[in-house]
């Protein structure tokens, strides 16, 4: 997945920040359908609910972040034909696990429109990135110092 | 006569150049210094709260210790700035779960001033480093089962 990684958030523009964080979402969409295709909903029925929950919550936010884009005067940027699957998606472990790695790409993502948006736009960001940090505890993920930038993941 | 004389960013003074030198003592702070500051403090101050109620009710020290390591986290990004030192609250009375809950409660205002300072910051990094923080706490939240 495109992550926004190693770029200088205050450096950058606003439109920069949603078109990277609309393409995070498009990547989101294709792992998650293809984890909830790998997922049993007997065997598995809380993983299989929470797939079917964030997939619908990637969803709204790549149709929220293309109108966004669109609002700026920009095309919105397209999604792939492909993206690249873990190798692995036999077990629930390894599903959640690249669950976990979606929703860290994503919030990667959040908080780095957090530092391109406006001031005046930044709440979007903000409630994204915060509920995004809260979705990778779901996915078993452990709380972390700084979500979303490990820029003082040191600290 | 009033002299005063000027400290460069590395500790130097500089001396005053000529008689009736007059030179600001130190820098014009920023909003975002402002801000940060106000943020620092008010991580100081929920901390020390939570410091005393793990003294008062060791008990909840393993469900609370780990709000206190992510509050030194976030004050370390910040330490260099100087802080007013954080009053000594005392823990709540009335048994360890109003304690817990307190504690809690405090600490979802400090979410919500770290909101309100992200939203505010001039600077983009600051607002995702506040951003991050804010984040950070609704993780433990949500954990303590307080999100």
């Amino acid at each position: 997945m495109s992550t926004p990684a190693g770029t200088t958030p205050a450096a950058t523009g606003h439109l920069d920040g949603l078109q990277s964080a609309l393409a995070t979402q498009h990547a989101a969409l294709y792992v998650v359908g293809a984890l909830g295709a790998q997922t049993s909903a007997s065997a598995t029925p809380d993983l299989f609910e929470l797939l079917v929950a964030t997939y619908a919550e990637h969803r709204t936010r790549r149709d929220e972040l293309s109108a966004l884009v669109r609002a700026e005067g920009a095309e919105p940027v397209a999604a792939e034909t492909a993206y690249a699957l873990p190798p692995d998606l036999t077990t629930p472990t390894a599903v959640t696990a690249a669950g976990l790695d979606v929703q860290r790409s994503c919030s990667a993502a959040w908080a780095y429109l957090v530092g391109t948006s406006p001031r005046a736009e930044r709440d979007y960001a903000l409630q994204a990135l915060k509920m995004t940090a809260v979705r990778e505890l779901a996915f078993r993920g452990t709380p972390e110092m700084f979500p979303g930038t490990d820029e003082y993941a040191d600290r | 006569m009033l002299v005063l004389g000027a400290c460069t960013a590395d500790g130097e003074d500089t001396g005053p150049s000529g008689p009736g030198v007059l030179r600001p003592t130190a820098p014009p702070v920023s909003a975002d210094t402002t801000l940060a500051t106000e943020v620092a403090r008010a991580i100081g101050d929920t901390d020390a709260l939570l410091a005393a109620v793990v003294t008062a009710y060791p008990a909840l020290r393993p469900r609370l210790v780990p709000l206190r390591r992510t509050h030194a986290a976030h004050l370390r990004v910040l330490d260099e700035l100087e802080l007013s030192a954080p009053g000594t609250p005392r823990a709540p009375q009335g048994g360890r779960r109003v304690a817990l809950r307190a504690t809690l409660r405090r600490e979802q205002v400090l979410q919500r001033e770290l909101d309100r300072a992200c939203l505010a910051a001039e600077s983009g990094s600051l607002a995702t480093l506040l951003g991050a923080m804010s984040a950070a706490l609704g993780q433990r939240l949500a954990v303590l089962g307080a999100a």
